[in-house]
C-alpha cells in the first residue's frame, strides 16, 4: 500500500473526481433551494402548527441546508 | 516526471517513516559529540561542479568512491561548516552508473551543535564491498550564498556578487584526483583568486567562456582547504523567499482545489547607494530595455485549468498582474507594486482555483487520491530560492487515514504533521497535512505530492446536517414560543389594530 | 412540492396575513436593493476601505479584534501624534468598532470566519438595509397608508444623500449612526404616542448606542427637547409626553455618560442644556398640573405666575453663573460655525479646510435628493393638516434639519431621513388619491343618490359632498403615469449619482486607457506599501494631516498629525514646516524626530487633490499660530495670484512643500518644457534643489513623493554648505573622469 501511492494514482486515472453538482450549476441549484427554503419557511411562519412542522419546516430546513452549502461554493468559498 | 515517479516510489517508504515519527521534528539523527567519520573510503576521482548561474549555488560532486576498509561499508560522510549546513538543501544522491538504484538517503547528522563542522551522511543502499568502487552523483544547493561587492551601488549600475568556496572539495577522505569547475551566468568575471597550477598548467584557474576550472589536482589529504573567491557580474535580482506558505484546499462539495501562496520575498543583492530615483528608473526602463538588478516581474506558469487568480498584499488587491489562460497554458505574471531593489522586501499573496478533477481521483477502494505539485513558485531566469516552505494540504472535514508521498528530497523536509484547520462551516475542523521544508530552490518546481485519504459519506454530509439541525431547531423553537405568545398577546393585538 | 406549497400559501394567504407577507417580502427586497446599490465600488475595484477616516476606524477595529474590548478601551496609541500620542480608547466613539467586532465574533461563532476587513467594508450597506426598515417603521407611525412606509423605506434605501456616506467601504460612524438616528426617532414617536415607559426606555437604549457611535448624537439631544417644547407651547402637555420624555432623558443621559469620550459633557456643556432644561420644565409642568387639580383656579393663576416667573429667573441666573464660573462650557467653536458660516473661516481654519464643512451649494440638494426635494414641502404640508404629536415632530425635524443641511454639506445626511419620510407621505397620498382602482359605478350611484337625498334638504351641501375623489380615468392615469415616470427618474438619478459620484474609494483612482479599458492608478498603496516594507518599524512620517490615518492604516508607521485634528498647534507646526524655508523646517523636523516626509503631487497626472492645492490651508493654519513667521500674503504674487511657475513668489519657491513637489520634476521633460498638468503652469528651467532632504521614493505616477530627512552632517556643517561643497567636488570628479578611466576596486 505504502509504496504504491503512485500506482494508486495511476490506477485511478479512469475515475477523476466529479462533484455531484458542477461548478457552473452551483449557483442555480443553491438559489433555487434557498428560495424554496425561504418560501417554505415563510409558509411555516404563517401556519405554525404541529402538522406543519414535518410538512413545511423539515423540507424547508433540508433545502436551506443544502442550499447554504452550495451557495457558499457558488460564491467562491469552497467548503 | 518518469524518473521522479520512479524514485519517489522508493522514497515513499522513508517519507512515511518520517511522517510517523513526526514529533522528532527533523530528519537529523544524533551521534556522540566525539564523532569522527571513520576513514573507510577514498575518493578515487572527483569532479566538483559549482554553478553560480542562478541566485543560489548549485553544486554537483561526481565522485568515484572506493572502500579501503576491510569490511563492507555503507555510510559516506560529507563535511560542511555549521553555517553552510543551515543553508544547505535539496540534497540528492544517485548512483551515476546505475540510475535505477534511485536516490540514496542523505541526511544531516547532528552530533555537537557547537562544532563548526557538521556532516551530511549518505547511506548507500547496498554496502560497498572492500576494494570495490561506486560512482556517486551528489547534488545540493546552498542558499544565501553570495554577498554583493560593492555592497551598495547606484540604481543604474551593474551588480556584482562574490562567492567563496574551496578549490579542493571538502572531504573527510583522501582525494586522489579532483577538479573544480565554476559556471558563471556571464563571462564578466572581474576578480577571481588565482592559485599556482600543477603539471603543465602554470596557474589555475583556466577560463573558458563563462567557466572557470581549478585543477586537476593531485592527491589531497582529508580536510584540505584552499579558499577561492570569485566576483562576477550578476545584473539580475537575487530573489530570496524567506518564507512561503502554500495552502492547498480540497473541496468535495464544490469540486474545487484552491491554492493560495503567501510569499515573503527579499532581494538579497546590492543595496542602493543613493535612494530610489523615479526619474532615473523611468529613463532606464526606456533606454536600457529594463536590464536591471531590480525585481520587476514574476512569472508563474500554473497548471493548465487554473482559474480565478488573485494577487494581493497586506493592503489589498494589486492591479498590476496579467493572467493568460487557454488550453495549453495558464500563466500568471505579476509585478510588485514597486521595483524591488537590493535590501528591499516585498511580501505578497497569490491564489487560484482549479477543478478538482485535475488533481483528485477516486480509488478502487472507495478512497481518494490527490496529486498536486509540491512547489509552484515563479519561474525566473535567475532562479528563486526558498528558505522555508510550508505546504499545507487542507483536506475536507472528516477526512481520515491520510497517507502521502513526495519526491522532494528528504534532507529538506524538516517536519510533517497532520493537524486540524477550522474555517467556513466547519464544526470539527478539516484535516490538514502540513509539510515543512527548508532550503529549496525553484528546480524543485512541479515535484509531486501524492496524498491518499478516506472520506466517508457521513463526513461529507456533516455540513448540510449541521445547517439542517440548527434551522429545524430554530423552527421548533419558533413554533414553541409562538404557541406561548399567542395565549398572552391575543387581546392587545386586537385592540391595537 | 411546490404545488403543495402554493396550496398552503393559498390557504394561509387569505386575509391580512398575505399583505403582511407581501410587505415583508417588499421590505426585504428594498433592503436588498439598498445593499446592492452600495456595492458599485466593491465590484469595480475591490473590497477596500475608502478615503481617510474609515482607515482609522478600520485600524481601531483591527486593534479591538486583536486585543479584546478592555485593551481597546484603554488603548493609548503612541503611533499617532508623535511625540504626543493619543488616548485613542477615550477619545473615540466606540460604537462602530464594537458593532463590527460583535458581528465578526458572531459570524465566527456561526462557523463563518470572514476577514474583519470584509465585515468593515460591508457594514455600511448592511446597516442601510436596516435603515430602510427603520424608515418604514417611522413613517408607519405618521400615516395610515402602508404604502407610505414602503415608499419611505425605498427612498431611504437609495437616496444619494444617505448613500454618500454609506457605500461599501465607507466605514465611518455615519454608517451605523443614521440607522440609529431613524430608529431612535421611531422609538421616540412610539413612546410618545403610547406614553409608554417601555418604549421610552428602548428609545434611551438606542440613544445610548447612538451616542456611542457618532458625535452627531447632539442632533437627537436637541431635537427631542425641541419637539417636546413645541408640543408644550402648543398646549399639548400630557402625561404621555411627561412619561416618555423623562424616561428617555433620565436613562438616555445615564447611558450616554458611560462613553468615556462623552463623560460628563451632558451636564456640563451648552449643547446639552436644552435637554436638561426641558426635563426640568416638564417636572414643573407636572407639578403645576398636580397643583391645579388640587387648588382652586383663581389662586392657581397667581401661584402659577409667581412660581413660573421665579423658577425661570432662578434657572436663568443659575445658567449664567454656571457658565461664567466655567462649570458649564460655553458653545464650542464647531457649534458656532453652525450659526455663522463665516466663523470657522476666520477663527478655526482647520475646520474650514475640510470640504465637507463648507456651506451647502444649492444644487447639492437636488443632486442628493432629486425628486424628494420637491415633494418634501408637500409632505410637511400634509403633516400640518393632520398635526398630531408625531406630525409636529416631522415638522420640527424638517425645519431644524433643513437649516443645518444648508449650513454644512455634511449635515445633508441628517436631513435625508425626514425628507424621505415627508416625501413618502406626500407621494403615497397622491398615489392613494389617484391610484385607487375602484371607481365603481355603485359608489357613484350611492353618492349620487345621497346627493339627491341631501339635495332635497339643502342645495348648497349637495354641490360639495360628492366631490371627494378623482374618478376621471384620464386624470387618474395621467397623474399615476406622471408619478411613475418621476419615480423612475428618481431611481435612475440615484443609481447614476451612486455610481459616478459616491463609489470611488479615493485610495485607488481609475482612469481609462486609450482603448477604453480601465486602468487603475494605485500610487497611494504603492507608496504606502513601500513605506511599510522598507522603512524602519518606527520611522516617523510627516505629512499633511489628511493622510495621517491612511499612513497609520496602510503603511503602519507613526505619524505626526492625522485626521483626528485634536491638536491644532501640532498641525500648525507641520504646516509651518511645510511652508517655511529649509533652514527653518529642518530644525522643526529634527525636533519631531521625523524620518520621512510624504507629499502628494498631482502635477504629472493632473490629479487635483494634491498638496499644492491644499497648501494655502497649511499656510493659513500655520499663520494662525505663528503670524510673524508665516504669512499667507507672501505666497501670492503682487497681482494676487497663486502661482507655481516662474512667476511664483520667492517665499513660494523656497517653501519646503514647493521644493518637495517639484524636485527632479523637470528632469522628466526636455529642458525648459516641464509642465505642471494640474495647474497648467510651465515650470522654470532649473528645478528646486534640496539640501536637508533626499528623495527616497516616488510612486509610478508621481502622486506620492517621499523624502528622507538627512541626518546631521558628519563634519558639523549645515546642510546647505555641505550640498554646495559636494556639488563642487562632483564637478571636479567629472573633470577627472575625462582622463584615463580608473577601475575602482573596493
Amino acid at each position: 500500500m505504502d509504496s504504491s501511492l503512485h500506482e494508486v494514482w495511476q490506477a485511478a486515472s479512469g475515475s477523476p473526481f466529479i462533484p455531484t453538482i458542477g461548478k457552473e450549476n452551483q449557483f442555480l441549484v443553491a438559489f433555487v433551494l434557498l428560495v424554496l427554503g425561504f418560501g417554505l419557511s415563510g409558509a411555516f411562519a404563517l401556519n405554525r402548527s404541529l402538522v406543519s412542522l414535518p410538512t413545511l419546516a423539515v423540507p424547508a430546513s433540508l433545502s436551506l441546508a443544502v442550499g447554504v452549502v452550495y451557495m457558499f461554493c457558488a460564491v467562491g468559498v469552497y467548503v | 516526471m518518469k524518473t521522479s515517479a520512479v524514485f519517489s516510489a522508493v522514497l515513499s517508504l522513508l517519507s512515511l517513516a518520517s511522517a510517523a515519527s513526526s514529533d522528532k521534528g527533523s530528519s537529523k539523527s544524533t551521534l556522540p559529540s566525539t564523532f569522527k567519520p571513520p576513514q573507510v573510503f577514498k575518493n578515487a576521482n572527483l569532479v566538483h561542479v559549482i554553478s553560480v548561474e542562478k541566485n543560489y549555488v548549485k553544486e554537483n560532486i561526481n565522485v568515484v568512491v572506493e572502500n579501503i576498509d576491510k569490511k563492507a561499508q555503507n555510510e559516506y560522510y560529507l563535511p560542511f561548516t555549521a553555517d553552510q549546513i543551515s543553508r544547505l538543501g535539496g540534497v540528492e544522491v544517485k548512483d551515476r552508473k546505475d540510475t535505477s538504484a534511485g536516490p540514496f538517503v542523505a541526511e544531516n547528522v547532528e552530533f555537537d551543535p557547537e562544532s563548526d563542522t557538521q556532516y551530511l551522511r549518505i547511506r548507500l543502499p547496498k554496502p560497498l564491498a572492500p576494494g570495490a568502487q561506486q560512482t556517486l552523483g551528489i547534488s545540493y544547493y546552498i542558499l544565501k550564498a553570495y554577498s554583493p561587492l560593492p555592497a551598495a551601488i547606484k540604481q543604474e549600475e551593474a551588480q556584482f556578487l562574490t562567492y567563496t568556496f574551496s578549490a579542493y572539495v571538502p572531504s573527510v577522505y583522501t582525494t586522489s584526483k579532483q577538479k573544480t569547475e565554476v559556471k558563471f551566468p556571464s563571462g564578466n568575471i572581474p576578480d577571481y583568486t588565482k592559485i599556482p597550477g600543477s603539471g603543465d598548467i602554470k596557474e589555475f584557474p583556466q577560463k573558458q567562456g563563462t567557466k572557470l576550472t581549478y585543477g586537476p589536482f593531485d592527491e589531497k589529504p582529508a580536510g584540505a582547504y584552499e579558499p577561492i573567491r570569485v566576483r562576477f557580474e550578476f545584473n539580475r535580482p537575487v530573489t530570496h523567499v524567506g518564507r512561503l506558505e502554500r495552502d492547498i484546499e480540497v473541496s468535495h462539495w464544490g469540486g474545487n482545489v484552491a491554492f493560495e501562496e503567501r510569499y515573503t520575498l527579499y532581494h538579497r543583492g546590492a543595496n542602493l547607494s543613493s535612494l530610489f530615483n523615479r526619474v532615473k528608473w523611468q529613463q532606464s526602463q526606456y533606454y536600457q530595455q529594463g536590464n536591471t538588478h531590480a525585481l520587476k516581474e514574476l512569472k508563474f506558469p500554473l497548471r493548465v485549468g487554473s482559474i480565478d487568480p488573485y494577487y494581493t498584499d497586506v493592503i489589498g488587491n494589486v492591479s498590476t498582474s496579467r493572467f493568460r489562460s487557454n488550453k495549453r497554458e495558464a500563466s500568471l505574471e505579476i509585478k510588485p507594486r514597486y521595483p524591488v531593489f537590493g535590501g528591499w522586501k516585498y511580501p505578497f499573496t497569490i491564489g487560484w482555483n482549479s477543478d478538482a478533477k485535475n488533481f483528485l481521483r477516486k480509488t478502487a477502494t472507495g478512497g481518494f487520491v490527490l496529486n498536486v505539485p509540491f512547489l509552484e513558485g515563479p519561474k525566473q531566469n535567475e532562479g528563486v530560492e526558498y528558505e522555508q516552505v510550508e505546504v499545507r494540504v487542507i483536506l475536507p472535514e472528516g477526512a481520515e487515514n491520510v497517507k502521502y508521498v513526495t519526491s522532494i528530497p528528504t534532507q529538506s523536509i524538516s517536519s510533517t504533521e497532520v493537524e486540524i484547520h477550522k474555517t467556513f462551516l466547519d464544526t470539527i475542523g478539516r484535516t490538514a497535512l502540513v509539510i515543512k521544508t527548508r532550503n529549496l530552490v525553484d528546480d524543485f518546481r512541479d515535484r509531486e505530492l501524492v496524498i491518499s485519504y478516506d472520506y466517508p459519506l457521513s463526513a461529507s454530509l456533516r455540513k448540510p446536517f449541521i445547517v439542517f439541525s440548527s434551522t429545524i431547531a430554530f423552527f421548533v423553537a419558533v413554533w414553541l414560543i409562538g404557541n406561548i405568545e399567542l395565549k398572552f398577546a391575543s387581546v392587545p393585538v386586537v385592540s391595537k389594530k | 412540492m411546490s404545488a403543495e406549497t402554493l396550496q398552503v400559501l393559498a390557504d394561509v394567504g387569505k386575509g391580512k396575513s398575505t399583505r403582511g407577507v407581501l410587505r415583508v417580502i417588499i421590505l426585504a427586497l428594498i433592503a436588498g436593493a439598498s445593499i446592492a446599490s452600495r456595492l458599485f465600488s466593491v465590484i469595480r475595484f475591490e473590497s477596500i476601505i475608502h478615503e481617510f477616516d474609515p482607515w482609522f476606524n478600520f485600524r481601531a477595529t483591527k486593534y479591538l479584534v486583536a486585543n479584546g474590548f478592555y485593551n481597546f478601551w484603554d488603548w493609548f496609541d503612541d503611533r499617532t501624534w508623535h511625540p504626543l500620542g493619543r488616548v485613542t480608547g477615550g477619545t473615540l466613539y466606540p460604537g462602530l468598532m464594537v458593532t463590527s467586532g460583535a458581528i465578526w465574533h458572531a459570524l465566527r461563532a456561526l462557523t463563518i470566519p470572514v476577514d474583519i476587513r470584509n465585515v468593515c467594508v460591508l457594514l455600511a450597506p448592511a446597516f442601510s438595509g436596516l435603515t430602510a426598515v427603520a424608515a418604514y417603521l417611522l413613517t408607519n407611525e405618521m400615516t395610515t397608508y402602508n404604502s407610505a412606509g414602503l415608499l419611505a423605506a425605498l427612498f431611504m434605501g437609495i437616496a444619494p444623500g444617505y448613500i454618500s456616506r454609506s457605500v461599501a467601504g465607507s466605514y465611518d460612524n455615519e454608517a451605523i449612526a443614521i440607522f440609529l438616528l431613524v430608529f431612535t426617532f421611531y422609538l421616540w414617536i412610539k413612546a410618545l404616542k403610547q406614553g409608554s415607559m417601555l418604549w421610552g426606555a428602548l428609545c434611551a437604549l438606542f440613544y445610548g448606542y447612538m451616542v456611542a457611535s457618532w458625535g452627531g448624537y447632539a442632533f437627537i439631544t436637541c431635537l427631542l427637547p425641541l419637539h417636546a417644547f413645541v408640543l408644550i407651547l402648543m398646549g399639548r402637555y400630557s402625561t404621555r409626553l411627561y412619561v416618555s420624555y423623562t424616561t428617555w432623558y433620565a436613562l438616555g443621559t445615564l447611558a450616554s455618560m458611560q462613553i468615556p469620550f462623552v463623560g460628563f459633557l451632558p451636564v456640563k456643556t451648552s449643547e446639552h442644556m436644552p435637554a436638561l432644561g426641558i426635563f426640568g420644565f416638564l417636572q414643573l409642568l407636572a407639578f403645576l398640573d398636580y397643583v391645579r387639580s388640587a387648588i382652586p383656579s383663581r389662586q392657581f393663576q397667581t401661584f402659577l405666575w409667581l412660581f413660573a416667573g421665579g423658577i425661570f429667573v432662578m434657572s436663568l441666573a443659575a445658567l449664567v453663573v454656571a457658565t461664567s464660573a466655567g462649570v458649564i462650557a460655553p458653545w464650542s467653536g464647531r457649534f458656532y460655525s453652525l450659526w455663522d458660516t463665516g466663523y470657522a473661516k476666520i477663527h478655526i481654519p482647520i475646520i474650514a479646510s475640510v470640504s465637507e464643512h463648507q456651506p451647502t451649494a444649492w444644487p447639492a440638494f437636488f443632486f442628493d435628493l432629486n425628486l424628494l426635494i420637491f415633494v418634501f414641502p408637500v409632505g410637511v404640508y400634509l403633516c400640518f393638516q393632520e398635526l398630531a404629536d408625531e406630525h409636529v415632530f416631522i415638522i420640527v425635524y424638517a425645519v431644524f434639519g433643513s437649516y443645518f443641511a444648508g449650513v454644512m454639506v455634511r449635515l445633508m445626511l441628517t436631513l435625508t431621513p425626514v425628507v424621505c419620510v415627508a416625501g413618502a407621505i406626500a407621494i403615497s397620498t397622491i398615489l392613494n388619491n389617484y391610484l385607487v382602482a375602484k371607481t365603481p359605478t355603485e359608489e357613484d350611484q350611492q353618492a349620487a343618490e345621497a346627493a339627491e337625498k341631501k339635495g332635497s334638504k339643502s342645495g348648497l351641501k349637495s354641490a360639495t359632498k360628492p366631490v371627494v375623489g378623482i374618478y376621471g380615468l384620464w386624470s387618474k392615469s395621467l397623474m399615476v403615469a406622471g408619478m411613475a415616470v418621476y419615480l423612475l427618474i428618481f431611481v435612475m438619478h440615484c443609481t447614476w449619482v451612486t455610481s459616478n459620484a459616491y463609489s470611488s474609494p479615493s485610495v485607488v483612482l481609475a482612469s481609462r486607457m486609450p482603448d477604453g479599458s480601465q486602468h487603475i492608478i494605485d500610487d497611494y498603496r504603492e507608496a504606502y506599501q513601500w513605506l511599510r516594507q522598507n522603512t524602519k518599524e518606527d520611522a516617523k512620517i510627516m505629512s499633511w494631516w489628511d493622510y495621517g490615518y491612511q499612513i497609520g492604516g496602510m503603511a503602519d508607521r507613526p505619524t505626526l498629525v492625522d485626521n483626528n485634528t485634536w491638536n491644532n498647534t501640532h498641525i500648525a507646526t507641520v504646516g509651518k514646516a511645510m511652508s517655511s524655508r529649509e533652514e527653518v523646517s529642518y530644525p522643526i523636523m529634527r525636533q519631531h524626530e521625523v524620518d520621512y516626509v510624504l507629499v502628494v503631487f498631482g502635477g504629472l497626472l493632473g490629479y487635483s487633490g494634491d498638496d499644492i492645492n491644499k497648501f494655502l490651508w497649511m499656510v493659513r493654519i500655520a499663520e494662525g499660530i505663528w503670524p510673524d513667521e508665516v504669512s499667507e500674503r507672501a505666497f501670492f504674487t503682487p497681482r494676487g495670484e497663486y502661482r507655481v511657475d516662474g512667476e511664483a513668489t520667492e517665499t513660494m519657491k523656497n517653501s519646503l512643500m514647493y521644493k518637495m513637489s517639484y524636485y527632479n520634476f523637470n528632469n522628466l521633460f526636455p529642458p525648459g518644457q516641464a509642465v505642471d498638468r494640474m495647474r497648467q503652469a510651465r515650470l522654470p528651467e532649473v528645478g528646486p534643489s534640496l539640501s536637508t532632504l533626499e528623495e527616497a521614493f516616488t510612486s509610478e505616477n508621481w502622486i506620492i513623493r517621499i523624502y528622507k530627512v538627512k541626518d546631521l552632517d558628519n563634519v558639523g556643517r549645515d546642510h546647505i554648505s555641505a550640498t554646495a561643497f559636494e556639488k563642487g567636488l562632483k564637478k571636479k570628479k567629472t573633470t577627472k573622469k575625462r582622463g584615463p578611466r580608473v577601475l575602482r576596486v573596493d
